[in-house]
């Protein structure tokens, strides 16, 4: 507390002065023998208590009366934090910037920083008077952009008020920006800008601190300098866990804490549709971040589940949130293309690879099998397989060659093996996108031998690459796979370079699989017969694993991880397939945006914008028919931006400045203060003890 | 009686005059100014004896024919007529010291009774004097109707004055010890301020009543005691002990008078109720108003007792 005039303060003497006048006042009364005091003190001992009390009371009515005079004289004061920033009345054009990012969802000392940052605002507001022309700007990216200066204040009174915190972090010089264009185009003479946020790091991310031209700049500190702490999950991936089986993923969650003290055994958590599948602790030093990883078998049988995991929550509770969207292949849809079918079953093509990829036709392999003609490839839902094995075709048309080289591209899996029916120039020519490596031409290892002899010229694999998927299963030795035969091979065309590999070689050097992506999908190439026709691999004990494991390695999943996430107020591409009528996207509260029609006719996407909620969407696809399927493998995860996690207060050379200097400005003024006259208050106290001191005096 | 004949004593003046003796006879020369009859006398047709003449005898009762005899004025006593004996108690307790004006209770007690004594020796009457102080009676003078026996108990009384008000009130036992010496019907006169804790007095006086005694209380207090007229804040302290209370008057006044009037209401009643004559005498009244007033109804009593 201060004092405008202290001096006066010495006015506090004349207190002394009723006290001194009653000491002398109990000094000089008269001491009187008297007879009949039994009357006064038995008549008289409650009304004597009464007056006693009551001469105390009109002692300390004047004492007090004394002491306010004085105080009311000096003019006594408060220095208290500013609520709000000073305020000028008068015409001016005033433009209250709002941080509504999700950072002013911190909660401080039980009010979250965007009610403070409203009230503040609405004290500005009311502080302005009715000549100022008001706009109200909001501070977060992809926030709408003001409506015109307007001297209805009411108006823009109801907006602060209906303002609610947003899940997208803030644009300060976009906001400022606006700001300025609006108090700028105004006629008033005095411009000022209101920026109410907590100045955190993360709503001033621009190397360079917004300038503000001809307009006077006032920010008005919410967290009042309060240092802030926030740890915040800032991504989430996943990958598979193959020891977990095929529902296994390894989910990966980085964290960061955003304060000066360390964070020791916070609580995270690793959730599915509700239902907590893991937990543990994570610590964090001051400023760091670090990574904590869950390995988890995901329940129920979807090829997708939406992931969350969880922090313990913290004063910001937006960022302890993050939603994945996680594939998982549950069994490898596997479309076996047949070019060389027989009617004796053991001669069939695909006798041998069907039956090791399904044995016993159970689905202990989580392999689901399609056989399909070539010439059915066309008309075949590709999106709904994972793998395409080309099993001796002879030729494709055009139109599923082009399919599948698309469908390859967008992640397929494509295995191609060879044998009687396949010709290299029909490879080479119409089918030529879809080989990984030419086709040369078939070469018999022992020509004109029989019996023992072709047996022992015939070709063996040479080398593999045993830490490869494909052979990880085999052991050194090859489980078989190298005393294989190989009576005939399909000798490649030589070509340099590219990101094809060789996986295994036959003793002579010619290539057996060779492995090449393709866009996101991956292809292998096997220069002999899936079936016993050139070569007696079927029969050893490394076909199997080979094959299943071959088709594994090829299944078309995305990588899981945040392939299918994106931040809020991003556009998620959804894609469009063939026959699809009704594409519809359910946010995480439940709204539904659908796309038909004329926005789905010709198109493979469409861009979705709907992204204003942190969480899961999940998509359904309506065919022509009117059959409504979800479509899991283009549900995705909407996450807040990190980058508004960090609430730290900004260094000062980012936080926005005033270009001219000779407007004030509130820059380094992390915690204003303001004086609250007192003298009013002690006025009032003064005439109550006056009013007191005539009320005690009139009853004596 | 008539008080307007009265030459009106004040206090103050019969306090200025020397002795008890003179304050006395000034006080029943002013109260008997101009009347000739005996304050104490009734009439009866029962001859008892005769009597030398005396300013207030009834000059019809002087028996012509004795004086003719004997060259003397006799006048003829009836048997109503015959010696009074008559007790004087003086209250010499310490609230009697109070004195707001010229004199105390105890002195204006001890004049006004005096004044009785000297106007019963003068009529030969007997006279006895009880003076009670702190813890009982504290001078006792026997009732005898010899000449200097007025004077005696007059120095008793002065003596009394003197030697000033002490010790709380107890008057009881010199009501009671009266009690016990006053074999015939007597005269019992008592000055207090009833100031006292017990309500003792009161009955001891209905107890000499009922025994046949003519018995008056006069009452004395102060004109203090009587309206609290200070203005001041006091400091109250007792006469009789050592209570003290700071206290503005103003503030207790209204509540000190109620709870005097009822004080003064109980004794008036408790006298009333035992056939005790009662007479309030403020310390500021004329003196021989006073004592007009307190023989007030004995001249219209024919006889003591009954």
């Amino acid at each position: 507390m201060g004092f405008l005039a202290p001096l006066m303060l010495l006015g506090l003497l004349g207190a002394a002065a009723p006290i001194v006048i009653h000491l002398h006042g109990r000094r000089r009364a008269r001491v009187r023998p008297f007879a009949t005091i039994d009357f006064l003190l038995g008549s008289d001992r409650r009304q004597a208590r009464r007056f006693l009390l009551r001469d105390r009371l009109l002692l300390a009515a004047r004492v007090l009366a004394c002491v306010a005079m004085a105080l009311v004289l000096a003019k006594p004061f408060l220095s208290c934090r500013a609520v709000g920033v000073a305020v000028e009345r008068g015409p001016q054009a005033v433009a209250l910037v709002l941080d509504d990012s999700f950072a002013m969802g911190y909660r401080l000392d039980g009010e979250s920083l965007f009610d403070r940052a409203k009230q503040r605002a609405l004290a500005v507001l009311r502080s302005v008077g009715p000549e100022a022309d008001v706009a109200l700007v909001l501070a977060s990216d992809g926030a709408p952009p003001a409506l015109e200066l307007s001297r209805s204040q009411l108006k823009v009174a109801d907006a602060i008020r209906a303002a609610r915190p947003s899940h997208r972090p803030a644009d300060m010089a976009v906001a400022l920006g606006r700001a300025q264009a609006l108090v700028g185009s105004s006629p008033h003479v005095a411009r000022r800008v209101y920026l109410f946020s907590a100045l955190s790091a993360g709503a001033f991310t621009t190397a360079e601190a917004a300038v503000l031209a001809n307009v006077e700049l006032r920010l008005v500190d919410v967290a009042e300098g309060t240092p802030l702490a926030n740890v915040a999950i800032v991504g989430v991936r996943a990958e598979r866990e193959p020891d977990l089986g095929a529902r296994g993923v390894r989910v990966t969650a980085e964290l960061v804490n955003h304060a000066a003290v360390a964070v020791v055994d916070r609580g995270v958590s690793l959730s599915v549709d509700g239902k907590v599948l893991a937990r543990g602790v994570v610590s964090l030093p001051a400023g760091e971040r670090a990574e904590k990883r869950f390995s988890v078998t995901l329940p129920g049988t979807g090829r997708a589940q939406q992931v969350v995991v969880e922090l313990d929550h913290d004063a910001l509770e937006l960022d302890d949130r993050r939603w994945l969207s996680v594939e998982v292949a549950d069994e490898v849809r596997t479309l076996l293309v047949n070019g060389d079918p027989r009617t004796i079953e053991h001669e069939d093509e695909l006798h041998y690879l069907a039956t090791a990829l399904r044995p016993g036709d159970l689905g202990d392999s989580r392999i689901a099998l399609t056989i399909l003609a070539p010439d059915a490839l066309a008309a075949a839902r590709l999106e709904e397989q994972d793998v395409v094995v080309l099993a001796n075709v002879a030729h494709l048309d055009e139109k599923a060659v082009a399919a599948l080289a698309r469908w390859v591209g967008q992640g397929g899996g494509l295995f191609i093996t060879l044998g009687d029916a396949s010709r290299a120039d029909a490879w080479d020519g119409a089918m030529a996108a879809l080989l990984p490596q030419g086709l040369h031409a078939p070469r018999l290892a022992a020509p004109g031998a029989t019996g023992a002899e072709r047996a022992a010229r015939a070709e063996r694999i040479g080398r593999f690459e045993a830490a490869h998927p494909i052979f990880a299963g085999l052991g050194r030795d090859g489980a078989g796979l190298l005393e294989a035969r190989f009576h005939r091979i399909f000798l490649l065309d030589p070509v340099a370079g590219g990101d094809r590999r060789t996986l295994a070689r036959f003793a002579s050097g010619a290539p057996a699989l060779v492995e090449a992506p393709l866009g996101k999908g991956r292809r292998l190439l096997f220069t002999s017969t899936i079936d016993r026709d050139w070569n007696d691999l079927p029969i050893h004990a490394a076909y199997l694993p080979f094959v299943q494991q071959a088709v594994r390695y090829l299944s078309r999943t995305p990588p899981p991880g945040e392939a299918q996430a994106t931040l809020v107020g991003r556009t998620q591409d959804l894609a469009v397939l063939p026959g699809d009528r009704r594409v519809e996207v359910t946010a995480p509260d439940g709204q539904k945006t659908v796309f038909e029609g004329r926005r789905l006719e010709g198109r493979t996407r469409v861009p979705f914008v709907g992204t204003r909620l942190p969480g899961a969407y999940r998509v359904v696809a309506v065919d022509a028919d009117g059959v409504s399927r979800p479509r899991s493998s283009s549900d995705f995860a909407v996450n807040i931006d990190p980058v508004g996690s960090d609430v730290r207060r900004a260094e000062a050379a980012r936080l926005p400045q005033s270009a001219n200097p000779t407007v004030t400005s509130a820059l380094g003024q992390s915690v204003p203060t303001r004086r609250v006259d007192l003298w009013h208050g002690v006025a009032a106290a003064l005439l109550l003890f006056l009013l007191g001191e005539a009320l005690l005096t009139r009853r004596l | 009686m008539s008080d307007a004949k009265s030459r009106l004593v004040a206090p103050e003046t019969a306090r200025r005059l020397g002795t008890m003796e003179l304050r006395a006879r000034t006080i029943v020369e002013g109260a008997f100014a101009g009347r000739h009859r005996s304050a104490f006398h009734g009439s009866s047709v029962e001859f008892a004896e005769h009597k030398e003449y005396s300013p207030g005898d009834e000059p019809r009762h002087i028996d012509w024919r004795a004086v003719g005899r004997t060259d003397r004025h006799l006048v003829k006593r009836f048997e109503d007529e015959t010696e009074l004996t008559a007790y004087l108690c003086l209250d010499r307790s310490g609230s009697m010291s109070y004195g707001g004006g010229a004199v105390t209770k105890l002195e204006y007690a001890a004049t006004l009774l005096a004044a009785l004594a000297w106007l019963l020796g003068r009529q030969r009457d007997r006279v006895g004097l009880m003076v009670s102080g702190g813890g009982g009676p504290d001078a006792w003078i026997p009732p005898r109707g010899r000449a200097g026996h007025v004077g005696e108990l007059l120095g008793e009384l002065e003596q009394a004055v003197a030697g000033g008000a002490r010790g709380a009130t107890t008057l009881a036992p010199a009501l009671e010890r009266v009690g016990e010496l006053a074999r015939r019907r007597s005269l019992v006169i008592v000055a207090t301020d009833l100031l006292e804790a017990e309500p003792g007095p009161l009955a001891c006086l209905r107890q000499l009543r009922a025994r046949g005694h003519d018995v008056t209380l006069l009452h004395v207090l102060d004109r203090d005691e009587l309206e609290l007229p200070f203005e001041e804040m006091c400091e109250f302290r007792s006469l009789e002990d050592e209570r003290r209370m700071l206290v503005d008057p103003r503030a207790i006044r209204a509540t000190y008078l109620e709870r005097l009037r009822q004080f003064l209401d109980a004794a008036r009643r408790g006298c009333e109720e035992g056939d005790v004559e009662y007479r309030l005498v403020p310390t500021d009244a004329p003196l021989d108003i006073a004592l007009a007033d307190a023989l007030g109804d004995r001249a219209r009593r024919r006889r003591v007792g009954r």
